[in-house]
């Protein structure tokens, strides 16, 4: 009852034809959304760049005015370059803590402990809080608005001159210390940031099947090892979520100087400078995404024989 | 007892003081404004802004919680986000997990071209696409179906704003409010996920999509419960697009709650505002009560969706 070596042969590629079919019905309900909603819309947006944008109820009115609005963003506007420059070279420390600051927390909330339901419940609050409207009442509160914007107001320990003095007199670099002094002052701000990354990071140690803890404790692993040999690798693809999510929040915030002056321009309905400031903006978001891509595409590269071998 | 025993004790001693420390250091900076909101909200409107009472309130009342309730349209208001978010949620959800399963376990022409859009669509800010949007679901015709069938039919397109569905049909097919990042998350926690059972599934003859509901949904609850938490807090916290799609007499909550100051305004209350110091205070109370309102929940649902996060560890214990 053998089938023939043929037969076997033409059966397999068949299934392989099937089944990269089957890959891409999965995906065929976003490839329908991005021709329907997304990629119309994000064409529409490009094609203000380059327009003077007016509005008449029920359509847009444009007038072809070529790269006039880059060159107003980049060279009319004062601020606009400024401002992406200083809102890459923010992501440099932000990102770091963040991403960093949510991983420690994480295994801290993954930890069995007396309360720690309600410390999870503590955590998570900055999401439900900090995204939306509430937040802009708060920034607008006299008593929130102490704690939230700079400890300076809320404790004298941390004010950051004082700190800032004892470091340079003990001999540091003068760039360490200012990016030391500006992570200390926007500490709780950059905390407020962490509780997406937290939960996905949770969810992600929480995946990881309770067997390989078991085969590596009987084989003598300490709790330290089975942190760093299993924990932090099998966590790295929402490690990467989180990084990537950080530098999109990161560049999307509200408060975000690019972003924030671009808001300013929509809302004074000058679409096509807006789209104008926009696009490099992307390209940045890109370009430092394409980098953290290739840097795990690396790192998966080199750790990939000791997990065949498995 | 040796002096070995004695160090590690010690020392765990100081690690547990030193994580106790921490914790409590946190949870401050986590749990002060939902505290002030909740105290603002519930005390007397005159006695809010006393300086004398911090923690306290002087006389608790819930004329603040009252008056937020009228001046946000409350009910008719709640039951649209509720609408909106749990539908939106549920579509998302499935869309976005579909395609992420697709994008991390088969192979087949074009499927980095559609990951490269998915990390498109989370890298471009809403604001970029509010306002083709807006005229997009005021004038609805997909690829000009209904401009083409106008003789037969009679209307060239449909107004989908005041609508559900400006954030349900974007959802069902995976693009709706950050439907991007939700594609992420699913494909990178399943790239994560040990193969074996799903082969095995497949091998004993179970089909990709059955294999999909059976083996997969059941191994990736901790995402799933991650993405429906964040799916359904980000619809009702959102603001952009609400504000954009909404000007009916019902309204989600972020946008009633964003213009309670103004409903004051018009709804006679003008005066007192800048008034006295006691007006003025009367004013916070109202905005925290609207607060307090929006974000409750969100936060019921936070408290009761936790427990799954440590049912799950179990289901994942494979064995093998």
């Amino acid at each position: 009852m053998k089938p023939s070596v043929d037969k076997l042969k033409s059966r397999r590629l068949s299934l392989t034809g099937k089944n990269s079919l089957t890959g891409f019905l999965f995906t065929l309900p976003f490839c329908i959304g991005l021709l329907l909603f997304f990629l119309p819309n994000f064409i529409q947006g490009v094609v203000f760049a380059f327009n003077q944008v007016g509005f008449e109820p029920g359509a847009f009115t444009l007038t072809y005015v070529g790269w006039d609005n880059f060159y107003y963003a980049f060279r009319t506007d004062l601020d606009y370059g400024n401002n992406l420059i200083s809102s890459v070279s923010s992501l440099l420390y932000q990102v770091p803590v963040i991403v960093v600051s949510s991983i420690f927390f994480a295994t801290i909330l993954n930890r069995k402990f007396f309360g720690r339901m309600f410390v999870r419940g503590v955590f998570f609050l900055p999401v439900i809080i900090a995204t939306g409207v509430v937040m802009k009442y708060f920034q607008l509160d006299s008593v929130t608005y102490g704690v939230l914007r700079g400890s300076t107001e809320t404790s004298a320990i941390f004010s950051s001159s004082a700190i800032e003095e004892i470091l340079i007199n003990s001999g540091l670099n003068d760039g360490l210390v200012e990016v030391f002094v500006t992570i200390s002052t926007n500490i709780f701000d950059l905390m407020w940031r962490t509780g997406i990354q937290t939960l996905i990071l949770l969810a992600g140690i929480q995946s990881v099947p309770a067997s390989l803890y078991e085969a590596s404790s009987i084989e003598g692993a300490s709790a330290w090892d089975n942190y760093w040999y299993i924990t932090i690798p099998m966590l790295s693809p929402m490690i990467f979520v989180s990084l990537v999510y950080t530098i999109v929040d990161t560049f999307s915030d509200a408060t975000n100087p690019v972003m924030s002056q671009i808001q300013t321009l929509v809302t004074s309905l000058d679409n096509g400078k807006a789209s104008a400031m926009a696009i490099p903006f992307m390209l940045i978001i890109l370009l430092v995404l394409a980098l953290v891509f290739a840097v795990f595409a690396l790192i998966n590269r080199n750790s990939k024989p000791e997990k065949a071998r498995r | 007892m040796n002096i070995h025993n004695i160090r590690k004790k010690a020392g765990s001693f100081g690690f547990n003081l030193f994580f106790v420390l921490l914790l409590i250091g946190l949870i401050y900076i986590f749990i002060f404004p939902l505290l002030t909101i909740i105290i603002t909200a519930i005390s007397s409107p005159e006695s809010s802004a006393d300086p004398t009472v911090l923690w306290v309130p002087k006389k608790v009342s819930a004329v603040g919680i009252k008056t937020a309730m009228e001046l946000m349209n409350f009910l008719p208001s709640l039951g649209l986000t509720a609408e909106i978010s749990v539908l939106a949620t549920l579509a998302s959800c499935i869309a976005c997990s579909l395609a992420g399963y697709g994008l991390a376990r088969f192979k087949f022409p074009g499927k980095n071209l559609i990951f490269a859009f998915v990390v498109l669509t989370i890298v471009v800010p809403p604001i970029f696409l509010t306002n083709p949007s807006f005229v997009s679901f005021r004038y609805f015709d997909p690829l000009n179906i209904f401009s083409l069938t106008e003789p037969v039919t009679g209307f060239s397109s449909i107004n989908l704003l005041d609508t559900v569905w400006t954030f349900v049909l974007p959802a069902l097919l995976g693009v709706g409010l950050r439907g991007g990042l939700f594609i992420f998350i699913f494909r990178q926690s399943f790239l994560g996920m040990p193969k074996d059972l799903e082969e095995a599934a497949r091998i004993d003859g179970c089909g990709a999509f059955k294999t999909y509901v059976r083996i997969i949904v059941p191994l990736a609850v901790p995402t799933f419960v991650t993405v429906i938490l964040f799916s359904f807090i980000w619809h009702w916290n959102d603001f952009y697009y609400s504000a954009a799609y909404f000007m009916n007499d019902t309204r989600p909550l972020t946008v009633e709650l964003s213009a309670i100051a103004e409903t004051m305004y018009s709804s006679g209350m003008t005066g007192s505002i800048m008034g006295t110091s006691g007006t003025v205070t009367a004013y916070r109370t109202y905005i925290m009560a609207g607060c307090l309102l929006t974000i409750f929940v969100p936060l019921v649902l936070y408290l009761f969706l936790q427990r799954f996060f440590i049912e799950s560890v179990e289901r994942t214990g494979i064995v093998g």
